[in-house]
């Protein structure tokens, strides 16, 4: 930056000026304060002079008044010469005395004083005359008039000493009011300094506003009128004027200040300009954004619409659903207490008619029978039998469903089970030729956790199914087997199988395929659904393959 | 074993038999004295009388329990009006229970007093609270609060709401061999056992979400600025809705509940609108903050069960390796309606994951209670506070 003799250097310059302007001024006065006080001690010095001259003054007027005395008292013919000297000497006093009241001008003031002076003086002058006239009873005593001016001459010298006394307390009056009068002098000289001082005071003062004024003018002119200029500048230019500019050519910082100021305001000018047309871009930018996204947004809203439309068609069809679906519920729940009912009011008659047959079969009276009526008994108690397994079975459906099967899980073999229901079925197989085979090694099959009673009707299902559907000849084999942590059990035959279009209905209660109606009218269609209710409630996965015509094989297996 | 426990239940017509005989079947299985019984019934039956039927078998056992919407045990959901019993032994473990009346009036101090009640009933410090409210006038939420006032926000309260197989007029609470009703029975367990909770729902929403604009506690008032209940007038026709507001509205809507999605939780809150009252606004079983968002939800077996695995799965967890014992469950209402027929597939589900033989008791409730973990984004630490919602499922694992 340029050094310029600057506005600083403008105000030291006027602080500067009223500084040397205040202290000449205090100088002057301070000066002058010492001359008076010079003066002051000078004038009580001479003062303090006069009166140790007029004390000189008063201690000759005592010895002379004491050789007054002495005269009195001496023989007039002795001293005589004495006296003359003395009298020489009171002259010389007095005329010292005058000769030093008119020596000081500064205390002439005093001698015109009306009153005191001139009692003085008329006292100097009759001690002058007395002396005279003492000279000249002197005289007259020398020219034999001894006795009577002695009298006289006494009376004389005493006139003359009351006078030298009085003339005595006349000059120590004078000296008091000299000195009062040199301190009154003094005062007044203080007096006039202080008026010196004030005069500092009002001069300082003076100079101070004016100091001031000086002060307000620069001010006024280097500073606020183009701080003003520049401010209005800016004023105008932040109102959107980018045109503004200021006027200042000066080569001080007001001056610098403006010019940045006409730089930045250019600067801006030019940005302001380049952000205009950068706005005017994106704005046309986000005006095309915002159309497309206005259409976006109808079309979104347009979606919503459908999407609530559809919604709604959604949740009314599901409502449906679910309540068709209730119903379905209701109505299976119906059929399952209906079935119930039947199975429990069928029971108690169907056992009657086993008993009454049961006894008639094995009573006395068997024998009394035809043959052919005991043979249609027979079938009667056989059918009865079926019957009561029928219901046997709704009534295991029943409890299934409704939870009265209730379970009883031990730790078993099931190779002991298996062994048990194929003898038990023996008889059935042997009557219709066909093999149940069972190989296995005991040991190797591990135990599982079943309820006895429930696995083994699984056992019994599945087992009478098999012999019941495979034709003369054929065979029938168990496998227990090993998986994992899993037993796998299969009955697989060599049967009339399942068609296809059944397979996906043979688990669903009272349901028969119509090749296995076709082998026995005989049979519930509710075995295999047992079975596999009784399956998965041991944690048990139950499927099955087959071919019609080639067989069945059911496989289940059981954790361990 | 220290823990041992019997389910029995029983389908009979007579209220004093299926009460005897369902309590008979528990305790034949627990094959112990027990310590205490947990009973849920049909409303069918004379509750006086089933209570007194259980009590013929056993009266010296702390009885605890609650009207239900249906009855679970393992053999899955029952098809028809039950009462079902477990009964609990442990050697280790101690049970207290008290009961709070006026839950419809002041349901956070109800809540509040039972929790006080069996806290101070309690001789060694608390390790889970089982509480059994009713919520027919929409409670749920605050008598929550008053039991968390007195346990703590982090202390494992689970439990299920009092139903009345899906009737929505009255709902029982047992306690002793009495019953009450605008009751909350709470049950609380000391001692030496584990605790495996597992929570979950899988409803998913549906159209677009709404803002409840004006709502008090429980009374839903406005959402988007219009009666709450033009909600389900616009999606399910006036025609249908007017027939709720005769009946009740939770006939419908448990099927269709609300939603609020909640800040760092995956699942979103959910809440079952039980009346309709004539200004169109609908008092839901549990509190709807002012201002929240809401969402129509609809059902998905699929979802639904596939979060009620992920229930056992947490519920198992929890347990930390220790053998399960018992399971109780707390199943919403409206989940046996969207399930259906299928309801068992859900039981099923939770037992392939807990065990099938394991002793279980469940009910279908109008409200459960378990705690929700919240994950907080700040200090990532997980906090667990149990809250009330609807149509989840509350697995409980108890282990040694």
């Amino acid at each position: 930056m340029k050094k310029t003799f600057g506005m600083r250097s403008k105000l030291v310059f006027t602080v500067l000026f009223v500084a040397l302007f205040s202290l000449g001024a205090a100088i002057s006065g301070l000066v002058g304060i010492n001359e008076l006080t010079l003066g002051a001690k000078e004038a009580l010095s001479q003062n303090a002079n006069i009166v140790g001259r007029v004390r000189d003054s008063f201690a000759a007027l005592d010895v002379v008044a004491k050789e007054l005395q002495t005269l009195e008292t001496l023989e007039y013919t002795a001293d005589l010469l004495k006296l003359e000297i003395s009298l020489q000497k009171i002259e010389s006093t007095g005329k010292s005395i005058e000769s030093l009241m008119k020596e000081d001008a500064f205390n002439s003031s005093l001698l015109s004083d009306p009153k005191t002076v001139p009692a003085f003086f008329e006292e100097a002058r009759r001690a002058g005359e007395a002396k005279k006239e003492a000279l000249i009873f002197l005289q007259e005593r020398k020219k034999k008039e001894f006795a009577v001016a002695d009298d006289r001459a006494r009376k004389q010298i005493a006139e003359a000493l009351s006078s030298l006394e009085r003339a005595r307390a006349s000059v120590l009056e004078l000296t008091n009011i000299a000195s009062v009068s040199a301190e009154i002098k003094v005062g007044e000289l203080s007096g006039l300094a202080r008026a010196v001082r004030n005069n500092i005071f009002v001069i300082s003062l003076i100079g101070l506003i004016f100091a001031i004024a000086m002060s307000m003018v620069f001010v006024e002119y280097v500073l606020l009128t183009p701080l003003r200029r520049l401010s209005e500048a800016a004023f105008r230019f932040g109102k959107g004027n980018l045109g503004e500019r200021v006027d200042v050519e000066r080569g001080d910082e007001m001056g610098m200040l403006a010019k940045s100021f006409n730089l930045m305001a250019a600067n801006i000018a030019s940005t302001t300009l380049a952000l205009e047309i950068q706005i005017t871009d994106r704005t046309k930018n986000l005006e095309d954004r915002i159309r497309v996204n206005q259409d976006q947004i109808l079309e979104f809203e347009k979606t919503n619409q459908e999407l609530m439309k559809s919604t709604k068609l959604l949740i009314r069809r599901d409502l449906e659903l679910s309540r068709a679906n209730e119903r379905l519920r209701e109505l299976d729940s119906i059929k399952s207490e209906f079935i119930s009912i039947v199975a429990h009011q069928l029971r108690t008659p169907l056992s009657g008619t086993k008993w009454t047959i049961d006894m008639i079969l094995r009573g006395p009276q068997k024998e009394s029978l035809p043959t052919e009526l005991q043979t249609m008994l027979f079938k009667t108690y056989e059918s009865n039998e079926r019957m009561i397994a029928f219901v046997n079975d709704l009534l295991d459906v029943d409890r299934i469903e409704t939870g009265r099967f209730q379970y009883a899980f031990v730790r078993m073999n099931l190779a002991d089970m298996a062994e048990s229901v194929i003898l038990e079925i023996t008889p059935q197989a042997i009557k219709k030729n066909v093999s149940v085979t069972f190989p296995h090694e005991r040991k190797e099959i591990p135990e599982v956790f079943v309820d006895n009673e429930k696995m083994r009707m699984v056992f019994q299902n599945l087992l009478e199914n098999a012999v019941k559907y495979t034709p003369d000849g054929g065979k029938v084999e168990v496998a227990l087997v090993r998986e994992g942590e899993r037993l796998h059990v299969s009955v697989k035959d060599s049967g009339i199988g399942i068609p296809e279009e059944s397979l996906n209905k043979i688990f669903s209660r009272f349901y028969r395929a119509p090749n296995a109606m076709k082998v026995s009218t005989d049979g519930s269609g509710l075995g295999l659904f047992i079975s596999k209710k009784i399956i998965e409630r041991h944690n048990g996965i139950a499927w099955f393959e087959t071919k019609q015509g080639e067989g069945f094989t059911f496989h289940f297996t059981l954790p361990l | 074993m220290s823990l041992k426990a019997g389910v029995g239940f029983s389908m009979e017509n007579d209220a004093f038999a299926s009460g005897s005989l369902a309590c008979q079947g528990a305790l034949d299985q627990l094959k112990e004295e027990p310590d205490v019984l947990m009973v849920f019934s049909s409303v069918k039956f004379d509750q006086q009388k089933m209570l007194d039927g259980v009590r013929s078998v056993n009266s010296n056992a702390l009885l605890v329990g609650s009207s239900t919407a249906g009855e679970i045990t393992a053999q899955g959901p029952h098809p028809r009006n039950s009462v079902s019993v477990m009964a609990l032994h442990s050697s280790q473990m101690k049970f207290v229970a008290s009961v709070a009346e006026g839950v419809y009036e002041n349901p956070r101090k109800s809540g509040s007093e039972v929790a006080g009640a069996v806290k101070n009933l309690s001789e060694a410090p608390l390790q889970t609270f089982f509480m059994f409210p009713d919520v027919l006038k929409g409670g749920g939420s605050q008598v929550v609060l008053g039991v968390l006032d007195v346990l703590g926000e982090n202390f494992p309260v689970v439990g299920g709401a009092s139903g009345d197989d899906f009737h929505f007029e009255k709902t029982y609470q047992y306690l002793g061999g009495e019953v009450y009703f605008g009751a909350v029975v709470g049950l609380g367990i000391s001692g030496k056992f584990r605790l495996g909770i597992g929570v979950g729902h899988g409803w998913i929403p549906i159209g677009l979400p709404m803002k409840a604009t004006k709502s008090v506690g429980p009374l839903l008032q406005e959402l988007d600025g219009k009666p709450a209940i033009s909600v389900y007038e616009e999606f399910f026709g006036e025609k249908e809705v007017s027939a709720m507001k005769h009946q009740t509205l939770a006939k419908l809507s448990v099927t269709y509940p609300l939603g609020i999605p909640i800040p760092d939780l995956e699942e979103m809150l959910i809440r079952d609108p039980l009346t309709v009252h004539d200004d169109g606004s609908i008092t839901c079983a549990g509190d709807i903050l002012e201002g929240s968002v809401v969402r129509l939800m609809i059902g998905s077996r699929e979802s639904a069960l596939q979060m009620a695995k992920r229930a056992a799965e947490d519920s198992l967890e929890g347990l930390d390796g220790a053998p399960v014992r018992a399971i109780l469950i707390f199943d919403g209402v409206g989940r046996n309606k969207l399930f259906g027929e299928r309801a068992g597939e859900e039981i099923t589900a939770i037992q392939e994951i807990l065990g099938a033989n394991i002793p279980l008791l469940g009910f279908y409730t109008y409200g459960e209670q378990a705690p929700l973990r919240v994950r907080e984004r700040v200090q990532n630490v997980e906090k667990t506070a149990t809250v009330f919602q609807n149509e989840s499922v509350v697995i409980v694992a108890l282990g040694d």
